[in-house]
């Protein structure tokens, strides 16, 4: 296999040259870029402006989404993406987006899309054997359910995956792979939607979720990509990627789901048992930049029972995915763990391998790229939860009960412009946001001298990447100097006003890991002078689903100092900012379909954002 | 032949011939007396499957085997054929139908949309193809962050300094991140910036003086409009790609609609309910409806 990988190396003939391709700044500086020759028309914001996009998205090439009923190409849910309709024939209706995204990728399971394409492909080898005929047939849960444990839980769960029976050899994989990358190129227009090739590598053994998203920089992609069945844990993927990116690959790779991942994702052992080294930090931090914060299957921030002390923990936590597969909540599985986890490493080893920013996605398996308003939302597992009565009723097979699950997030990526190598280069220096779902905006800055106040937005945003760093980035060491922060947020135009904005600061302090959580704003004069915040009395109507329109903030903008600043530990901030409280989907589904979910199913929540942190590591 | 096929009438002529064909086929075969087939491309097709599951080729013990299940499937078959037991199963009902619609996509495949049928087709749904109209205006915003009552704030900022210029108009509004100048903007991305309120509300101001307010997403503005352009068509072949895209759907839509019609023409529906937990003038409805 390896070697199939190595001599047929692809590349895509465009424009991307190689010698124009940029280098990542070094750790320290996190500074961007260079560009590339392929986008010069398209003018520059050296500001940079906020994008919204997805990075988690399953068509028809998945196995599990086809089995789950899921008929649409990477074309159409990259067209979907884009802000046209789709139509369902089997419903009889048709779905939109309400707002287009301005970028996109395609993250199909890798280990199938092989199977996929003898399935889809009418007049590919096997099409008409007996498996894919079958699998073809389904048309309801049940049925799909039978093949589904057949097909895909009994070969890839364990922990040594394999192709199930009907796998036609490599061409059928190379034939998707093929499908995909020619979507992604066909949908790409430069300045205005942004597509990036990508595949999702799921590794799970033993039903513990190691999943990475995989994302090119260009179009200097392998003929095929790495799956679960050769790679076998992650210390094996990142050697994949090393080697491609020897072939001249540029590549980030995108954890997720670490809340269902029975304490894998953030071990402090490595895959063969023994305490992680400096190689396996340096091979991490080099690849994982970001980690998906939220998605359909939960939030992975923290989870309530384990963080009283944080009033907003109790957000999606999709409780009930400890219900299968032998799931159970750990501190250890959530992200504020490992970026705490991460400071103590960045004191032992010298290297932080969890030095991760924020992404937002949906793992939709139903085509419908990043639906993620709670008003339009249509389930996100095709058969099992397409309709209002199926969200009430249903679990996601080996994962939760639909009513636990949500549309989902977004990824927002600050860049100078919308094309393929600004947007992976926000991902790759961590200057992203995730939000869960509505299109607010945050920046983060650190840095030494700012003011109090600005006048404008304009000179807010030129100061703090003058005199400091923005998210994602490492605040820099200075003698003697008094460092502060700035915080903006602004509300998404189309939904609800902001209810206030948190600092969530963790460090690392003689051999001890501590968090602290600092209210810094908020709307309708609620911050007190100790720093507590009278929660909104914000109400939404539970006959109508509306929010109210009269109270919360459209915008923040603060210059913020840390009043336990110590120079001499090392410490990450990060930003939260939350709306006032707005209708949950199933309070929409209620309303619209005439269903009842159960009681204890939240009818409200309060929607999110969280900035990627910025780092400081004294000398 | 490309004319035909092109005429949706024809096409359920076409497929009624094929269908008799056939039919006679089928019925020629039933007459004589029942013979099985085995030749060299049912033998290969045997063994090609084979190897896929296998790695290897089948001993001739094993290829016996095969044959022989083969031939037990077919005659299985025929024989069920013969009792009507394909009739009403669900799977088969699916799988048959499904090869109808196969057909039909075949057909609008078949089509190549020459460049007259296309710009017909550009001109006729030239409503689709449409730039949304774009403007030029500076706008203040009132924002009720800061203000106990933000409309009233705009209206009697626009009442009091009508006639303001754009300098002077300038100090009035609240700072938020936008511009106070959008040059040549278009109504969708004005939408994605300040809510998709605000093209809206700017559709009923007049231009070339201070209005409003006008709602956004973040509150209410003062516009000045200094210029609007009018939705355009893009030049039929810039967006070729995208008429052809569309072109090719909506026939294969049509053609299918087209064939399952010509096919229903040819039964009649009757509704018979009698229960009556049915509302009779649903009963009713389905009667007329489906009919239609």
């Amino acid at each position: 296999m390896k070697k199939i990988i190595l001599i047929s190396f692809a590349v895509l003939a465009l424009s991307a040259c190689k010698d124009n391709k940029q280098t990542h700044n070094s750790e320290s500086s996190n500074k961007v870029t260079t560009k590339t020759s392929t986008s010069e028309d398209i003018p520059n914001n050296p500001l940079k402006e906020a994008y919204f996009g997805e990075t988690h998205m399953h068509t028809q090439y998945s196995l599990d989404a086809y089995i789950g009923g899921n008929r649409f190409t990477p074309d159409q849910s990259l067209r979907f993406a884009q802000g046209e309709a789709i139509e369902l024939e089997k419903y009889g209706k048709s779905w939109q987006l309400k707002r287009p995204l301005d970028f996109a990728a395609v993250t199909d399971h890798a280990e199938y899309i092989g199977e996929a394409y003898t399935i889809a492909t009418p007049g590919a080898k096997g099409y008409d054997d007996d498996a894919p005929k079958s699998i073809r047939d389904v048309d309801n849960l049940e049925e799909g359910l039978k093949l589904f444990l057949k097909y895909v839980v009994s070969v890839n769960r364990s922990s040594t995956p394999s192709h199930p029976e009907f796998y036609q050899g490599v061409n059928s994989t190379m034939s998707a792979w093929k499908i995909m990358n020619d979507a992604t190129e066909k949908n790409y227009k430069p300045g205005k939607f942004t597509t990036l090739h990508a595949f999702e590598w799921s590794g799970a053994p033993n039903g513990g979720n190691l999943h990475r998203n995989i994302i090119f920089r260009d179009t200097i992609v392998p003929n095929l990509p790495v799956s679960y069945i050769e790679a076998n844990r992650e210390t094996e993927l990142w050697k994949w990627l090393d080697e491609i990116t020897g072939y001249g690959s540029t590549v980030l790779a995108i954890p997720h789901n670490s809340n269902a991942s029975k304490g894998m994702m953030f071990d402090e052992n490595m895959p063969n048992g023994e305490p992680l080294t400096k190689e396996y930090a340096e091979a991490r931090n080099k690849y994982e930049r970001t980690v998906e914060m939220m998605q359909i299957k939960g939030a992975s921030e923290v989870y309530a029972a384990a963080w009283g002390s944080d009033e907003f923990a109790d957000f999606e936590n999709a409780t009930t995915i400890q219900n299968f597969s032998g799931r159970s909540f750990d501190k250890k599985n959530f992200v504020r763990y490992a970026l705490k986890k991460g400071l103590q490493y960045q004191n032992e080893l010298g290297v932080n391998p969890y030095k991760l920013g924020f992404n937002g996605g949906t793992d939709s398996h139903n085509g419908f790229m990043a639906n993620v308003e709670e008003d339009n939302w249509t389930g996100g597992h095709g058969l099992a939860d397409m309709t209002a009565e199926d969200r009430v009723n249903n679990t996601v097979d080996g994962w939760a009960q639909v009513y636990d699950t949500n549309p989902g997030g977004l990824t927002g990526v600050w860049a100078p412009r919308n094309t393929r190598e600004d947007i992976w280069d926000g991902l790759y220096n961590r200057e992203t946001f995730a939000t869960s779902g509505p299109r607010m905006k945050v920046r983060l800055f650190a840095g030494y001298g700012y003011k109090d106040t600005y006048d404008s937005y304009n000179a807010f945003v030129k100061d703090g990447y003058d005199k400091g760093v923005p998210m994602g980035g490492d605040l820099e060491v200075k003698e003697g100097g008094s460092p502060s922060l700035l915080v903006w947020a602004l509300k998404d135009p189309m939904n609800a006003n902001l209810d206030r904005i948190q600092i969530i600061k963790g460090w690392y302090d003689n051999g001890e890991l501590h968090e602290k959580i600092y209210n810094v704003a908020a709307s309708d004069n609620r911050l007190q002078k100790d720093g507590t915040v009278t929660p909104t009395d914000a109400k939404v109507n539970l006959e109508t689903a509306a929010y109210d329109t009269s109270k919360g903030s459209n915008q923040f903008m603060i210059t913020w100092t840390d009043p336990n600043f110590d120079p001499t530990q090392t410490a990450f901030y990060y930003v939260r900012v939350l709306q006032i409280p707005t209708a949950r989907w199933n309070l929409w589904d209620e309303i619209r379909d005439n269903v009842k979910f159960p009681d204890q199913v939240a009818k409200t929540v309060q929607e999110r954002s969280w900035s990627s942190p910025i780092w400081y590591t004294p000398k | 032949m490309k004319k035909i096929l092109k005429e949706p009438f024809l096409h359920f002529i076409f497929l009624g011939i094929v269908l008799f064909i056939l039919y006679g086929l089928v019925n020629k075969n039933s007459n004589s007396k029942d013979t099985i087939i085995i030749n060299d491309f049912d033998v290969s097709a045997l063994i090609s499957k084979w190897e896929m599951q296998w790695k290897r080729p089948p001993t001739e013990k094993e290829l016996q085997n095969l044959i022989n299940l083969n031939i037990k499937q077919e005659i299985f078959y025929q024989e069920a054929l013969k009792m009507n037991l394909d009739h009403n199963d669900e799977i088969i009902k699916r799988r048959l139908s499904q090869k109808m619609k196969f057909l039909s996509n075949d057909i609008a495949a078949m089509i190549e949309p020459t460049d007259e049928d296309l710009k017909g087709y550009y001109k006729e749904h030239s409503d689709k193809y449409l730039t949304p109209p774009s403007y030029s205006l500076y706008q203040i915003t009132f924002s009720p962050d800061n203000r106990k009552d933000n409309y009233k704030d705009a209206v009697e900022t626009l009442k009091q300094f009508p006639n303001a210029s754009f300098d002077e108009m300038k100090v009035w509004g609240d700072a938020l991140p936008f511009s106070y100048y959008f040059e040549d903007i278009d109504a969708n991305e004005l939408g994605l910036q300040l809510g998709s309120k605000f093209p809206e509300g700017l559709k009923k101001v007049a231009i070339k003086q201070w209005a409003g307010p006008v709602q956004s997403g973040f509150g209410v503005h003062l516009v000045y409009i200094t210029e609007i352009k009018a939705p355009t068509l893009p030049d039929f072949e810039l967006i070729k790609k995208n008429i052809i895209r569309d072109y090719e759907y909506d026939n294969q839509q049509e053609i299918n609609e087209i064939i399952y019609q010509e096919f229903k023409k040819n039964y009649s529906i009757e509704i018979d309910i009698k229960s009556e937990d049915f509302d009779p003038k649903f009963v009713e409805y389905l009667q007329t409806e489906l009919n239609n």
